[in-house]
């Protein structure tokens, strides 16, 4: 929780939801959890609105309905979702990258719904695959065959998802009738998917009927009270080892990373994965697993060596017996990245300063130079710099507080990570705002420019399919010639908003990893958001480059 | 003739018990060893011996006094020289390698500051002690002989060139082992046999490498083992390198035996993190930026000048 977050959970959620949104949430990030009354109050919007708000909050799974008094809910943002919503694009890439096309289609309709049906998920869906496949084919009809079995490939997909954890049931309310529900579920119903739930020629006919133009067809469907929504720490989790395995590829080799994606696999089978560390494995399950790996039991070693402490041998049984501690994986990963930053941000010298600082945690002025090999003025401004922006920590010792000559008092640097840390997510949250506004500027100041864009190509492309000849549709183009170079530049308006929060997450799991063990999967969370790289690419129009 | 043999005797025992003991000889010591001496005689001899300057008096804390041997070489050089050149020589020559501050050598001698300022001047121009400045402290001129190097805690050692600290010459130094350790992984990655193989012959010892720098000639200063490791040293707190300790293995460490330093280049963990490639990144600004005041992200110079650039 911080000034800056809060900023950005504003912008965001106005971009998303609108204004009155973005109030009630602004306001319940500010004074905690409170009553419709209380919001309706504060925030000075008619209550019919703020109730508005409060539901489609938590239709996002943004809100918590919490029971305040007897029979009374007041209502709980969730700011660490909120600021999630930045992160969608990349829940949709993995899909789609490990359940193609049509698991793609089915997470972006539930991300954009925050908790839907599964009904209302596969035909959306499908209507939206069948429209774009017939787009892509230029109007000619699709094979029937595809056509009838579009939704039955989609209910596959999605149950696919439900049993990996990527989706997962909403809890229902238990206790009907009452104004404060409590919500819940059954662990076992969480990932499995009933199938008496769908009626697969209902969903046909349904499908149909869209097509057919039919908006509101008048079709009922077995499952209108269990609702579906994703579940982040799936997808967190992903994150989380494939950054780990990135690591050990940067490091050692392909064949190395591959091997750690095959232990972290088999840990999960008996393990939780947010725990600190996994139940071990033996060396001939992952030999099952890697039947083709050579020199499968070096690369082990290897591992065991490199990997920052997070393969650890413990045990000869069953050809050794290895464990994954991720907690230390988490923290070797967040201390090379602070190393990174700062390496790039103050220079490879200040990086030695830092380090060096680091590893010996206390750390004199004269020391630190004979050591890291700098000239002695060059290290005092490194450390005074790094000081300033509250990398390092001063340590002030002395015999006397009487100050006398006798006594110099010996300063001594050191590192707090935990406030490192959250100095840099502090930053990141600043450097998101930053860009949002940004491209919230760029946007508005050629809005003129961009409409006549939009404008032009849709004349150009009537033109074409008319049979317009090449010289119509160069008269056309040529409107916007004089201002074209300029536009292009400013094509950059629709921002490369390549958002590079990523960082954040991970740093701020990793304080509260530090701040107890209990907290470990937060930390485990933190890495695992932490590439968050070119995930936004805001193009709103053409040429975007991002 | 007999009492010249006789003190010619006493004289040659006088100067075996100094080079007995070597710490120095007192009156008791000689008349324990010789009892049938009577003590003007001892008294004569010593003299004797003073005037030839080949024994010092010395004056011990609780006053008693103390003969010790002198060095010959000394005698030579400082022979005919006025008593407070001696005085000084001596005590300069006490502090070997380490030098002596000419306001010690006052306090030490008991003369005038003027006199051993003349004193040393003389000292220096006939070619028998010479001055120079440590690195700790750059305006402090210390004195030693003429002959002695300076000890390398003054001079700073390789890396300083006239009292500066050469850090260009450390940082080519860095990136040439830095160069050679990534030749050594190149060539160990086409090794068959296994990525253990791969990984162990990229290793190099600090012998090895001090080796192919003193080889390539960047440098004419000779450099010790425990240079080269501290250069390789700011190389693992660089994150380039890795370290570790090898037994005297078939492949390094060879005659000595001991344990031996391995280093290897490693590459980072991970890649350019995101946020610096973003102007917020590498901003000097970035805590004065907020949404109101002068500095805002609506107007921000920096980030109007990355996204011209990008296109």
């Amino acid at each position: 929780m911080s000034l800056q977050l809060m900023k950005l959970t504003d912008k965001i959620l106005n971009e998303y939801y609108g204004n009155i949104v973005a109030q009630v949430g602004k306001m319940l990030f500010e004074r905690g959890s409170h009553p419709l009354r209380d919001i309706h109050r504060l925030t000075g919007l008619p209550r019919s609105k703020v109730a508005e708000a409060l539901a489609v909050l938590i239709q996002h799974n943004l809100v918590l309905v919490e029971e305040w008094r007897p029979n009374i809910p007041s209502y709980n943002l969730l700011y660490d979702r909120v600021f999630l919503i930045l992160r969608f694009p990349r829940y949709v890439f993995l899909v789609r990258e490990q359940f193609g096309e049509e698991g793609e289609m089915v997470v972006d309709v539930i991300l954009k719904e925050g908790q839907a049906t599964a009904s209302h998920i596969i035909v959306t869906s499908c209507v939206k695959l069948l429209e774009a496949s017939e787009n892509a084919a230029g109007g000619s009809s699709i094979t029937s065959s595809s056509y009838e079995l579009k939704h039955v490939t989609l209910r596959n997909h999605l149950i696919k998802l439900i049993e990996n954890g990527f989706i997962q049931r909403c809890p229902s309310p238990q206790t009907l009738g009452k104004p404060c529900p409590s919500m819940s579920i059954k662990e076992d119903e969480l990932h499995s998917f009933p199938p008496e739930l769908l009626d697969l020629k209902a969903l046909q006919q349904e499908i149909q009927a869209r097509r057919a133009g039919n908006t509101n067809p008048d079709i009922s469907h077995p499952n209108t009270d269990v609702l579906w929504r994703i579940n982040y720490e799936r997808f967190h989790v992903e994150f989380r080892d494939s950054e780990i395995r990135n690591s050990i590829h940067r490091r050692v080799d392909p064949l190395a990373g591959e091997c750690l994606g095959a232990m972290l696999k088999l840990s999960y089978k008996t393990s939780d994965p947010w725990a600190p560390t996994l139940n071990p494995v033996s060396v001939a399950e992952i030999r099952d697993q890697l039947k083709d790996l050579k020199y499968l039991n070096q690369y082990l070693k290897i591992l065991e060596e490199q990997s920052g402490g997070c393969v650890q041998l413990v045990g000869d049984a069953g050809g050794g017996q290895y464990r994954l501690n991720l907690a230390n994986a988490v923290n070797t990963l967040t201390h090379a990245l602070i190393y990174n930053i700062i390496q790039d941000r103050y220079g490879s010298k200040a990086a030695r300063v830092f380090r060096l600082i680091h590893k010996n945690s206390m750390m004199e002025q004269e020391q630190i130079a004979e050591i890291s090999m700098i000239g002695k003025k060059d290290a005092y401004t490194l450390c005074s710099r790094l000081f300033r922006d509250n990398f390092l920590q001063l340590h002030e010792l002395r015999k006397t507080y009487a100050p006398s000559p006798a006594n110099k008092t010996i300063y001594l640097f050191h590192v707090d990570i935990n406030s490192v840390v959250r100095n840099i997510l502090e930053w990141c949250y600043k450097a998101l705002y930053n860009l949002i506004v940004q491209r919230e500027t760029r946007g508005s100041e050629n809005r003129r420019l961009l409409e006549k864009r939009t404008r032009v190509d849709s004349i150009v492309e009537n033109l074409r399919q008319s049979g317009g000849t090449d010289d119509q549709i160069k008269e056309v183009e040529e409107m916007l010639s004089p201002r074209k170079k300029w536009k292009e530049r400013r094509g950059n308006t629709s921002l490369p908003l390549v958002w590079r929060n990523g960082r954040k997450g991970e740093v701020d799991e990793q304080i509260k990893n530090d701040s107890g063990l209990k907290d470990e999967r937060y930390a485990c969370s933190a890495v695992s958001r932490l590439p968050e790289s070119g995930v936004k690419s805001i193009g709103d129009t053409h040429g975007v480059r991002y | 003739m007999a009492s010249t043999d006789l003190s010619a005797e006493i004289e040659q025992r006088v100067l075996e018990l100094c080079g007995e003991f070597k710490q120095g000889i007192t009156y008791q010591i000689i008349q324990n060893d010789m009892p049938q001496l009577k003590l003007d005689i001892i008294v004569q001899i010593i003299n004797k011996l003073l005037a030839t300057s080949r024994v010092d008096m010395l004056k011990k804390d609780n006053d008693i006094l103390v003969f010790k041997l002198r060095d010959p070489g000394t005698i030579h050089r400082i022979k005919g020289a006025e008593p407070e050149e001696q005085v000084v020589y001596k005590i300069i020559e006490e502090c070997t390698t380490s030098g002596i501050w000419a306001r010690e050598i006052r306090a030490k001698s008991n003369l005038h500051l003027n006199t051993v300022e003349k004193v040393l001047r003389k000292l220096e121009s006939k070619k028998l002690i010479k001055s120079f400045n440590s690195v700790m402290a750059p305006k402090k001129k210390s004195y030693l002989l003429y002959e002695l190097e300076p000890d390398r805690s003054l001079t700073g050692g390789a890396w300083y060139s006239d009292q500066q600290f050469d850090s260009e010459f450390v940082d080519i130094l860095n990136q040439q082992c830095c160069r050679f350790l990534e030749d050594k992984l190149s060539t160990a990655r086409q090794v068959a046999g296994g990525p253990m193989a791969v990984c162990n012959t990229s290793y190099v010892s600090s012998k090895d490498v001090l080796k192919h720098i003193t080889a390539i000639g960047i440098t004419k200063v000779r450099l010790t083992i425990e240079d080269i490791e501290t250069i390789l040293e700011t190389l693992v707190y660089d994150g380039k390198v890795e370290r570790s300790i090898g037994g005297a293995g078939a492949s390094v460490g060879g005659e000595d035996g001991g344990v031996v330093k391995l280093y290897r280049i490693v590459s980072s963990l991970l890649p350019t993190p995101n946020i610096i490639t973003i102007p917020c990144g590498v901003c000097p600004l970035i805590k004065e930026c907020y949404h109101v005041g002068n500095v805002t992200a609506v107007k921000c110079r920096y980030m109007k000048e990355w996204l011209n650039l990008e296109w």
